[in-house]
């Protein structure tokens, strides 16, 4: 028996909606592929519970051509799925299970425990609420938050999107032989006793934060257990650099800049800009790089962390400051991250300070 | 830099009026009150306006200044300082560029330096963003590195977040717990399911056991029983034995016992009598020939005696009283004859002692004769002497002849007064001597008389004695002595021949009543001997009696048939005594019971089963039990309480956790970013610091300068200048006027120079009023040599001093001007 497992489609996200589609079409088509009996979606099929019906629809046909070919889809909602509404009403054919309450399926000899999304519960509940089965493989499907690895409790910390916290103990009392996991949008898989657990990670990338491959699952049950990823690419990535303007002035940074259509493709790009410079003629740079990434279809953040040079050399204090911190610099060329910072949080200050006297004056 | 032109409109007493200046010095000399002071004021005015302290609302004060060949026009404070460089406040430059009088106006010269600081830094932006970042880390920032953050927002964001932290940990853990505790429950559930299961496998065990310990039970029973019925048979057996046995019975055993037994005591007896009787007969025999000895030895003594007594009266009849009487005698007389002779020794030594006498009265009476014719000579002499003497003194001869004569005299006189006192003793012995000779003379005689007294005595003891001899018939004492020691022998010889005798009889008489009393026990004896002789006839005949009843013809024969009949009885009471101690009553009833019973049982198997096994598995396992349940009783109770202790839902102490420590993180981050930027500021302060040091040298050297090296310069402790003078430091208090003054102005130059290094304009306004003339001549030269950089603008009413500049300065007269 042969399974794919994925998850966290957010289909419907807002201005990435023919991204996650044409990310869909692809699983689509690797299902078929692979010749996979089961189709597991642990969750976060939509982004919010009240999705175009359009969307709708246009999913249902989807999945209608897998169940055509014999294909059994295992559904359980999300908490996105859930969040002001349940996109997933209406969508149950036959050969889709969508699970809104705990249920287990037999297919084949494999028993597969669904748990729905609810945001009150924890892994404690799973364990309370599992039925035992005489099933030779037993798998779970579970839209949780696995919070002993620490980049998912991270990442999920990050947005507040702990939910229903799953720890190696629950695991270990669930005792499935494979846990089909939702929720974290990066692909993770480990192990906690006999259990094989998988975060398969969202289908197209969301935010900054989501830099991995794209990935699905297969899982092959037969005599033993065989548990195999297949990378799907996708079609915007999420990348990150720092820029430094040199001393000499813009010109040297640009040429970095007309790299980065070749290095990343389309993708949205968070520029992290350092150096001091002057503040009018960072801004009018800045806007020069967007215009020209955007014509590339890269879509520019900022995070602008430059230093008004013009202001400095006005304030004979900052300019103090500024050379004492050179000097430290020269004496510990390793810190200077630190006194980077330094440098950036006491011309800050000091210029709060300006301003605040000012009136004053 | 310098003031080229100043115009005044309605400002002090100047109404209209325009002056020109050099660059380098100006001498503006007036006599009091000719507006000197109010020029200079006028300069103050145009660059600070209302600013500097002037209130003149209806003036206009213009002045242009040359920077750098550029001229900038300045007028009421309004112009731009910092097109000319000149960013320093009013009172900066009223203190050490405007100097009115020869006092700073530092009210308290102790905060001069701090002052002094804040006039180099800009000191209010840099106090501001210290004070913020204070706020923020804490009050105690300044030893950075130990006292790290006391109090401030930071902090107690910090801490705030760090209890939150241990808080959310804490409830964390209790899930975590939770979980444990359930997965702790689970398996131990499994372990107690296994356990059970061994159990119930233990207690089939131990019901098969029971069943097979019955099986032997009744095995064993059935064994019992049998073993019983044979010795049934055996008894029946016995006991027809023991009747044939009946004719020995236990009694008559025990009697033939007895009477063996007093046979053998007979004939012990019997021995032991005849023993005595040997023994008793030898004895008489012994006696009688002992009696035999001695009648034969009383004869002989009899025959000894009579001849002993006739011998005796033989012997002559001497008593002892005569002896004794012959003896005194004899011993008197040679007492006496002893005494005799003592006293002829006695009598001899007078006689000698009388000789004696006689031949020292001779001796002396020869000498005393002697004497008396030396002295008749001597006399003579000295007749003859005396009459020389006469005649001498007659003649009255020659003197020396005279004393001659007269010495001669005195030494003869002195010699016969010897010779006569020698006459005269031997006069007295003599006489002595012949008064002991008269009495040893009367004592001889006395003594030769009694001496034929004892002569006297012996005769008669003599006569005595030899008429008791001649009575005795004897020759002597002697003889007599002999005599009486023979017939006192032959006394005494027949005296022990009698108790010889004597005893001898007393001897036979004791022998002869041994022998009647060994007679009569020999008797005795031989009466026992029958009556033993009678009892031993008695047994016999009764031995022979219970022989025959029985039927045997030896005793032994006899016990031995008892012996036998004894054991035969022992088996039969250990037979009767099991079949008693069983309670079977029925053996063979019980058997076929039995035997039905194990029919039954048949089927089973004969297992060894190990019992202690058994029963120490199952306590085992039991205990097992107990202490699993109890530990998931344990760990439930602990669920308990965990869940009671739950205060937020999971989930959201996982969220809120990771908010804490990405805050926490941050915070950490800041605080070290502004401890940074707090060490910055500080590297600020300490560069101030290094400036006012520099400025301190320079202003002490040119304080040395001023004061032709009176003084060697300056230092700086605890805030407050000191002037130092042969490497004494004194405060500004203790200094005169005019070096109080020097002292500062020598301040206010290195100030200046460090404050404004391109230069600027100084104003002095008669500063040298209390100084004399060499010190004001040496502060000359300086102000000389720095006028190339700094325009002085000195105002002074010495004309003295108008006079020794005119050549090297501009001068400005104010007296020209109405």
């Amino acid at each position: 028996m042969r399974l794919l497992h994925t998850s966290d489609l957010h289909l419907g996200r807002k201005g990435r909606e023919e991204d996650i589609w044409k990310q869909w079409e692809k699983i689509v088509a690797l299902t078929q592929q692979e010749k996979v009996d089961i189709l597991i979606i642990a969750g976060d099929i939509f982004d919010n519970g009240q999705a175009e019906r359009r969307l709708k629809q246009r999913f249902c046909s989807s999945l209608e051509r897998l169940t055509r070919e014999g294909i059994t889809v295992l559904v359980i909602p999300g908490n996105h799925d859930l969040r002001q509404g349940n996109a997933l009403e209406g969508i149950e054919l036959p050969g889709v299970k969508v699970a809104f309450d705990y249920e287990v399926v037999i297919l084949e000899g494999i028993a597969f425990h669904l748990f729905p999304f609810s945001p009150e519960i924890t892994g404690q509940d799973l364990v309370k609420i599992r039925q035992k089965t005489e099933a030779k493989f037993e798998i779970g499907v579970c839209h949780a938050s696995y919070v002993a690895i620490r980049d998912i409790f991270n990442d999920l910390g990050d947005s507040q999107a702990i939910h229903i916290p799953l720890l190696p103990e629950d695991v270990k009392l669930l005792q499935f032989d494979y846990l089909a996991l939702g929720h974290y949008h990066n692909a993770k898989y480990w192990q906690v006793g006999k259990t094989h657990c998988v975060y398969p990670g969202s289908i197209e990338p969301l935010s900054f934060k989501e830099k991995g491959k794209r990935q699905v699952f297969i899982g092959h049950f037969s005599n033993e257990i065989a548990i195999s990823p297949i990378e799907i690419g996708c079609q915007q990535s999420y990348q990150e650099i720092t820029v430094q303007i040199p001393p000499e002035g813009f010109e040297g940074a640009w040429r970095e800049i007309e790299t980065l259509p070749k290095r990343f493709g389309p993708c949205f790009l968070k520029i992290h800009l350092k150096g001091i410079g002057d503040e009018v003629l960072v801004k009018v740079w800045q806007q020069k790089v967007e215009k020209y990434l955007k014509e590339q279809a890269i879509s520019v953040i900022w995070e602008d962390q430059t230093v008004d040079m013009a202001w400095i050399e006005s304030t004979p204090l900052a300019r103090q400051f500024r050379n004492i911190v050179q000097k430290r610099l020269e004496k510990s060329p390793q810190e200077r991250d630190y006194w980077w910072r330094v440098l950036y949080r006491g011309v800050g200050c000091l210029k709060e300070c300006y301003q605040e006297a000012m009136p004053k004056a | 830099m310098y003031v080229k032109q100043i115009s005044f409109h309605n400002f002090l007493q100047f109404k209209e009026a325009t002056f020109e200046f050099s660059s380098g010095l100006n001498l503006i000399y007036g006599p009091n009150e000719a507006g000197k002071t109010s020029l200079l004021k006028g300069i103050k005015y145009a660059l600070f306006g209302p600013k500097s302290g002037i209130k003149e609302r209806k003036a206009t004060v213009t002045i242009i200044i040359d920077h750098n060949g550029q001229t900038v026009k300045a007028f009421n404070g309004k112009f731009d300082p910092a097109q000319i460089g000149l960013k320093i406040p009013p009172i900066l430059f009223e203190n050490i560029f405007f100097v009115p009088t020869g006092e700073l106006d530092f009210k308290e010269p102790r905060k001069f330096f701090s002052f002094l600081k804040e006039k180099l830094l800009d000191i209010e932006l840099l106090v501001m963003a210290k004070e913020k970042i204070r706020a923020l880390m804490g009050k105690e920032l300044a030893p950075l590195k130990e006292k790290f953050l006391k109090t401030g927002t930071l902090e107690e964001e910090q801490k705030r977040l760090l209890e939150k932290k241990t808080w959310l940990e804490k409830q964390k853990e209790i899930y975590l717990r939770i979980r444990h505790l359930n997965e702790e429950v689970l398996s131990s559930n499994q372990k107690a399911q296994e356990y059970q299961k061994e159990l119930k496998q233990w207690e089939q065990k131990e019901a098969t056991f029971k069943i097979l310990l019955k099986k032997k039970g009744i095995c064993e029973r059935l064994n019992r029983c049998e073993r019983l019925k044979e010795i049934k048979q055996k008894e029946r057996e016995l006991q027809k034995e023991l009747a044939a046995l009946e004719a020995f019975t236990r009694e008559e055993g025990d009697r033939l016992m007895e009477c063996q037994e007093g046979l053998q005591k007979i004939h012990q007896k019997r021995e032991a009598l005849k023993q005595a009787l040997r023994e008793i007969d030898k004895e008489i025999e012994g006696k009688r020939s002992q009696e035999e000895r001695i009648n034969q030895e009383i004869t002989s003594i009899e025959l000894e005696l009579e001849r002993l007594r006739i011998g005796l009266e033989q012997m002559p009849k001497i008593n002892k009283v005569d002896l004794d009487k012959a003896k005194e005698l004899l011993q008197k007389m040679t007492l006496l004859q002893q005494n005799h002779k003592e006293y002829q020794e006695k009598i001899s030594q007078e006689q000698s002692k009388k000789e004696k006498l006689q031949s020292q009265k001779e001796i002396l009476t020869k000498n005393s004769f002697k004497e008396k014719r030396k002295s008749i000579l001597i006399s003579l002499i000295l007749i003859l002497d005396t009459i020389l003497l006469v005649a001498t003194i007659l003649q009255r001869q020659k003197t020396v002849f005279l004393t001659i004569t007269c010495l001669l005299g005195i030494g003869l006189g002195y010699l016969w007064w010897r010779k006569r006192k020698h006459l005269e003793a031997l006069q007295r012995d003599l006489l002595q001597t012949n008064m002991a000779y008269q009495k040893q003379k009367e004592l001889l005689e006395i003594k030769e008389k009694e001496l034929e007294k004892i002569k006297g005595q012996i005769n008669l003891c003599l006569k005595d004695y030899q008429a008791l001899c001649q009575e005795l018939g004897v020759r002597n004492a002697e003889e007599l002595d002999d005599l009486y020691g023979k017939r006192l022998q032959a006394k005494l010889r027949l005296n022990e021949a009698q108790r010889d005798l004597d005893n001898k009889r007393r001897i036979q008489k004791m022998l002869r009543d041994e022998t009647l009393k060994l007679d009569q026990r020999r008797k005795k004896l031989r009466f026992e001997m029958e009556t033993v002789d009678k009892e031993e006839e008695k047994i016999k005949a009764e031995i022979f009696t219970i022989l025959h009843k029985a039927g045997v013809e030896a005793i032994s024969i006899y016990h031995q048939k008892m012996k036998e009949k004894e054991a035969l009885e022992n088996q039969l009471k250990a037979y009767q005594d099991t079949l008693q101690n069983e309670n079977i009553s029925d053996p063979e009833m019980e058997i076929k019971s039995l035997k039905k019973q194990m029919e039954t049982l048949k089927d089973i198997p004969d297992e060894t089963i190990d019992e202690r096994e058994l029963q120490t598995n199952l306590e085992k396992l039991k205990i097992e039990l107990d202490n699993i349940q109890a530990y998931i009783n344990q760990c439930q109770g602990k669920l308990k309480e965990l869940e009671r202790q739950k205060e937020m839902a999971e989930a959201q102490v996982f969220n809120e956790l990771y908010l804490v420590e990405e805050e926490l993180k941050k915070i950490e981050r800041e605080k070290e970013e502004w401890l940074g930027v707090y060490q910055v500021f500080l590297d600020i302060e300490t560069e101030a610091e290094t400036v006012l040091g520099e400025i301190l040298n320079k202003a002490s050297a040119q304080f040395a300068e001023i004061t032709a090296h009176r003084w060697q310069g300056l230092k700086i402790k605890n805030g407050q200048i000191q002037a130092i003078s042969q490497s004494k430091a004194y405060p500004i208090k203790a200094l005169s006027t005019g070096t109080k003054d020097q002292l500062y102005l020598a301040v206010r130059l290195a100030l200046a120079q460090e404050i404004i290094p391109e230069g600027l304009f100084l104003l002095l306004d008669d500063p040298f009023l209390t100084w004399d003339k060499k010190r004001t001549m040496k502060i000359l030269k300086i102000l000389e040599q720095i006028a190339s950089k700094f325009q002085i603008l000195l105002a002074t009413k010495e004309e003295w001093l108008k006079e020794t500049l005119s050549q090297r300065a501009h001068v400005i007269n104010l007296t020209t001007i109405p």
